[in-house]
């Protein structure tokens, strides 16, 4: 595409993301509420959040860093967002994507451990230590599978690889490597922080973790970077496995079903202790990651 | 309830957000807190009407004071409300921080909790019932509409008056121990 | 019976005692205050292992404080009370703290409301009350309602 498309869609892609993370979260909500035989808010009701929260004002900062390790984060999942292949929109893609995504998904843990860090609250700590515990018990079957993945496509290009799947349904990564499917659908929960795994902000264990001492403009700012997130890990996900799609509308119904049984499964559990969690995270769906790898470098050689 | 009356939105977001988001701290005062589980479980559902319990005060803009107020507690409700950020309705359940209720006669309890903090709505009864809660709920919702709540504004332009008040019963080393930064001017 | 076989152990080694059964595993000891030490370190050697709580009663017409020490029996089942009673206008008494850990808390408690010194217990700090300048509250003539009336009654 021309440069001058590039700079559009890189200036309306992360909208287009915000919108269908808000959606998401409303959704969410109110899918728990009716599984838990209630009514529930409205689906908009995370709009109404924002504005009040955007609207308040926030009595208190704990300096430059407190400021801007929020926002370090919020920019890191942008930029990470550009190079994600979106229906068929990739501003930003060329031959080193995967690598680059590995690296770049660890840019907003680290922002809002540098936040948490400077608030001087010891229930943050708390939170944070426990957040990049998790983060350290996905990132071992996340690279596994994506080892497999550059492995059998034989490229770290995330487009070319999504092309490669739109010959037909049998390509998708679903049924190429199907025990790599398993193993990242079995954490897409920990990446997500959904429970049973939402250890990171736990508010009735921490007092919410690394949100504790956000208010105001710092939680409307955090909400959105959760949201861009959610978003991050299941556009990846459609992506690899789910043979990406050629439009925005049919990409954005695969990500609806991926999420709504996330939301399912989240509706119903209690939480893991942190643990339980990485204990959880080391066994099956590393060992499942592992033997696709060893599976897809046979067949190939 | 006009939520999803746009028009009325767009006029003044500010006061549509306040109004439909409503996040309570979960200070569990006095016996009262026994009331807040059921109004927030499956039965009687306060998320319908934008109301969640959130863990800390920093986060939150509703500050519900159920039941009766000891005088360590009111410590600690204190340190809270200024935590809160602005603007901050405070709602209070029950007989006694009304005129005392049931400890009336009890050295420990305040029988007047507004002249330590500015309460915006009183709901009688011992405890009220969640749906008295949620009648309450909308009338702080009309109330903020027509502008009649300002208790933080009051509690910033009367503190001389509250801060005398509390020293009198806190003593005056807890209130020269409150950090000042968290009085800070809108 | 165990309950019998203790109240004539009782009242056998501590004269001044007197041991009432109030039901089936419930007993009574009253005794003056200088052997209460002694008395509860033998049961506890009998098996009494557990010091649920200790309490202050004032009565105030006889000018007299008295202490009830809750004790209970695992391997018996028995919850035995001891009763003492002690000075009220100089309230002073022996800590129990060598005996049982756990009654350096309940002491802390009676002093701060009954205004009791335990010597040996050297907890005695501020506990319930915060910036409390009176009386220690749970006497009997500390007149609560004019206190109320006096701090919280104000403009």
């Amino acid at each position: 595409m021309t440069i001058w498309m590039r700079i559009v869609w890189i200036a309306v892609l992360p909208i287009v993301a915000l919108l269908i993370s808000v959606f998401f979260m409303g959704l969410s909500r109110k899918v728990i509420a009716r599984v838990q035989r209630r009514y529930g808010p409205p689906i908009y009701q995370p709009v109404i959040d924002l504005v009040k929260l955007f609207t308040q004002h926030s009595n208190i900062s704990h300096g430059m860093i407190f400021d801007m390790g929020l926002i370090i984060a919020l920019a890191g999942s942008l930029v990470t967002l550009l190079f994600i292949p979106v229906g068929g929109i990739h501003p930003l893609s060329s031959s080193g994507d995967l690598l680059v995504l590995i690296y770049l998904m660890l840019i907003s843990p680290i922002g809002v451990a540098l936040s948490a860090g400077a608030s001087g609250n010891p229930n943050a700590s708390i939170g944070i230590s426990r957040k990049l515990t998790l983060a350290l018990g996905y990132e071992v079957p996340f690279l596994l599978v994506l080892l497999t993945v550059m492995t059998q496509g034989g490229t770290t290009s995330l487009v070319s690889f999504v092309q490669g799947q739109s010959t037909s349904i049998l390509s998708w990564g679903l049924f190429r490597f199907p025990l790599s499917a398993i193993a990242m659908f079995l954490i897409l929960p920990v990446m997500l922080g959904i429970r049973p795994f939402d250890i990171a902000g736990a508010p009735q264990e921490i007092a919410s973790g690394p949100q504790v001492e956000f208010g105001g403009k710092y939680l409307a700012l955090a909400s959105i970077e959760h949201g861009l997130h959610l978003f991050i890990v299941i556009a990846l996900f459609v992506d690899l496995f789910l043979g990406g799609a050629a439009n925005l509308g049919t990409f954005f119904l695969k990500m609806l079903l991926v999420f709504l049984i996330g939301v399912f499964i989240g509706a119903v559990y209690p939480r893991f202790r942190i643990d339980q969690a990485l204990k959880y995270c080391w066994k099956w769906p590393t060992l499942f990651a592992l033997l696709g790898l060893i599976l897809v470098m046979i067949i190939g050689s | 309830m006009d939520r999803a009356d746009i028009k009325k939105a767009l006029k003044d977001p500010h006061k549509w957000g306040e109004k439909y988001s409503l996040w309570a701290t979960y200070f569990c005062t006095g016996c009262g807190i026994m009331e807040i589980p059921p109004v927030l479980t499956a039965r009687w559902d306060a998320e319908r009407f934008g109301v969640k319990p959130m863990a800390t005060p920093r986060q939150s803009n509703l500050f519900l004071i159920t039941g009766y107020v000891s005088i360590k507690t009111l410590r600690a409700i204190i340190l809270s409300y200024e935590q809160m950020p602005d603007p901050k309705y405070t709602v209070a359940f029950g007989s006694c921080p009304i005129d005392g209720g049931l400890y009336h006669t009890s050295y420990n309890t305040v029988n007047h909790l507004d002249r330590y903090l500015p309460i915006d709505g009183w709901i009688a009864g011992c405890m009220p019932r969640p749906e008295a809660i949620f009648i309450a709920v909308t009338k702080l919702w009309k109330m903020i509409d027509g502008e009649m709540v300002d208790g933080y504004k009051r509690y910033r332009e009367n503190i001389d008056y509250y801060r005398r008040n509390q020293e009198r019963v806190l003593g005056k080393e807890f209130i020269d121990s409150i950090p000042a930064s968290t009085m800070v001017k809108p | 019976m165990r309950e019998e076989t203790l109240k004539q152990d009782i009242e056998k080694r501590y004269d001044g005692s007197s041991v009432s059964l109030q039901r089936h595993q419930r007993i009574i000891v009253s005794l003056p205050k200088d052997s209460v030490f002694s008395l509860i370190a033998y049961m506890k050697e009998e098996g009494f292992g557990h010091l649920s709580f200790i309490t202050c009663v004032d009565w105030i017409n006889e000018d007299e404080f008295e202490l009830v020490y809750h004790l209970a029996s695992y391997q018996d089942g028995i919850h035995a009370m001891v009763k003492t009673r002690i000075d009220r206008a100089d309230p002073t008494y022996l800590s129990l703290v060598p005996l049982f850990e756990n009654a350096q808390t309940y002491e802390r408690e009676i002093h701060e409301m009954f205004g009791v010194r335990f010597v040996g217990n050297d907890r005695l700090i501020p506990f319930l009350l915060t910036n409390w300048q009176e009386m220690p509250p749970m006497r009997k003539d500390f007149d609560t309602e004019a206190y109320a009336e006096r701090m919280f009654e104000h403009e």
